[in-house]
């Protein structure tokens, strides 16, 4: 695996833009016990009103950054924001990312439990920041977890799933592993080959699936889970030969 | 993205990065599918390759229309257009600021070509042209805003027609008793798209719990994911609806 980390060349936009990025940590595929160890926490400005001038931007990256705080102080799986150049996944420090923030992008992290995820909401709704946040995950779990805390849901957005020409997709088991980059750029001939590896021997479940987070921009990938996911799918039968 | 033929050793370590499966082995050297690459950066930003061969251009340098493959598939590039990255909007994510999906609505967010199959122009205006017949209301702030010829159609510009990205979200509000016809029309696009996409429905929960749109899916037959995305209202100040 090469390292994700960009060479002095490439530039990182810092866009003052009416308009915040997708995440899309909607369409998460797997069963419901795969699932419950799958939770994302997303904060977000609305640049319509929340960048309209030097002074509401210094409040958005610093509220960003309490919330990042908040976020890294709850154990998480993984962390960043789109135009910080490396993730939790990748080697980077709370520190590294907090400081990367820009008040036109968000703060993302991803929890293996429900605890994690009621303990990271209880304390953003007591520091009350004033930014909107998003959590991607079971619907029955995370309706339980507002009412715990008491948060009122305000909009949910439902996956369907998908449609069209599925023919052309990879195996369930690839699909549960690259759907966690919601980006879609974890290829799934990039877990094969990691499949392979771990059965040839040549790495680890976990070393593997910190490699496939690399192509994960964003910090949404789950590498505990894509372990788990690995580790089954190397275990087991369906995968006779890369490609 | 290009690979030098001259400098390029043959290893293949690349193939398996790409997210669509364009760069493939030809005559001892690897070689990138010019239709199928849609220019997301990561076999340059993710795979070091060992001879330095991967050549992936700016956006700027690509040129129009294909830039745009650059700029729906590399989550990093920015618009001039839209002045912000990626394939979609905020949609539901501050729509407890925002109010853009209000109550007595359906939001929608179409993305075609995920997961990780990409999606032709062609066929994007198929989703578009199908769901404007409907006389939805297409999202402005959306990357493919710009691009459409007649919003009142959904017929998109005939210069970006030959191009292919990673994936690309269509994104528009109806009124709640309108969502029907939307699943219908989605239901026969899924015979007529060569690509696949993702269906999202949005809609404002009530202080019960409940969820307007939940019923009219049930009654068609349809069943949510057991996961979604769940705003949970902390944005201040709150949207008037």
């Amino acid at each position: 695996m090469g390292g994700w980390l960009p060479s002095p060349s490439t530039q990182y936009p810092t866009p003052n833009t009416p308009e915040g990025e997708m995440t899309h940590t909607l369409h998460r595929q797997g069963s419901v016990e795969s699932l419950k160890k799958d939770y994302c926490v997303l904060a977000l400005v609305a640049r319509q009103f929340d960048l309209k001038t030097e002074e509401s931007k210094a409040s958005a990256v610093e509220r960003l950054r309490k919330i990042s705080d908040v976020m890294a102080g709850n154990d998480p799986v993984n962390l960043g924001s789109i135009y910080v150049p490396g993730t939790y996944a990748h080697g980077l420090t709370s520190e590294q990312i907090k400081a990367g923030l820009k008040p036109n992008g968000f703060v993302l992290s991803v929890y293996d439990g429900k605890e994690k995820l009621k303990e990271v909401l209880s304390e953003l709704k007591e520091k009350d920041f004033g930014i909107s946040i998003t959590v991607s995950g079971l619907i029955d779990e995370v309706f339980e977890t507002c009412e715990e805390v008491g948060l009122a849901p305000h909009t949910i957005s439902y996956s369907m799933g998908v449609w069209g020409k599925k023919s052309l997709l990879p195996k369930a088991e690839i699909l549960e592993i690259t759907s966690m980059c919601g980006h879609a750029m974890t290829s799934a001939n990039l877990v094969k080959k990691a499949i392979t590896d771990i059965k040839a021997g040549r790495t680890t479940a976990e070393a593997a699936a910190k490699g496939i987070a690399k192509p994960c921009a964003c910090g949404c990938f789950n590498t505990s889970r894509a372990t788990e996911l690995l580790q089954q799918a190397a275990s087991s039968s369906w995968l006779t030969a890369h490609g | 993205m290009r690979v030098d033929e001259v400098t390029c050793t043959g290893c293949g370590e690349c193939l398996p990065y790409c997210p669509v499966g364009a760069i493939d082995m030809i005559d001892g050297i690897a070689a990138a599918d010019q239709d199928e690459c849609v220019e997301c950066g990561v076999c340059t930003r993710v795979f070091s390759c060992p001879s330095d061969s991967m050549i992936q251009l700016s956006a700027e340098e690509l040129g129009f229309p294909r830039s745009l493959r650059r700029y729906f598939s590399d989550p990093i590039a920015v618009s001039p257009v839209t002045m912000g990255a990626g394939r979609g909007t905020e949609e539901c994510k501050t729509n407890d600021r925002t109010g853009r999906v209000k109550k007595g609505q359906a939001g929608f967010g179409i993305e075609l070509g995920r997961p990780g199959v990409s999606t032709s122009f062609v066929d994007v205006e198929k989703v578009t042209k199908k769901v404007a017949s409907i006389g939805v209301e297409f999202e402005q702030r959306n990357p493919i805003w710009p691009h459409l010829k007649d919003p009142g159609t959904g017929e998109l510009k005939d210069e970006i027609k030959g191009e292919r990205v990673l994936s690309l979200v269509v994104e528009f509000v109806t009124a709640l008793d309108k969502t029907p016809q939307v699943m219908q029309a989605l239901k026969e696009l899924e015979q007529e798209v060569d690509t696949v996409f993702t269906v999202a429905v949005m809609c404002r929960v009530n202080e019960d719990k409940s969820v307007p749109v939940l019923p009219i899916l049930q009654q068609m037959g349809l069943s949510p994911r057991p996961n979604a995305k769940i705003n949970v209202g902390l944005g201040r100040p709150l949207a008037n609806d």
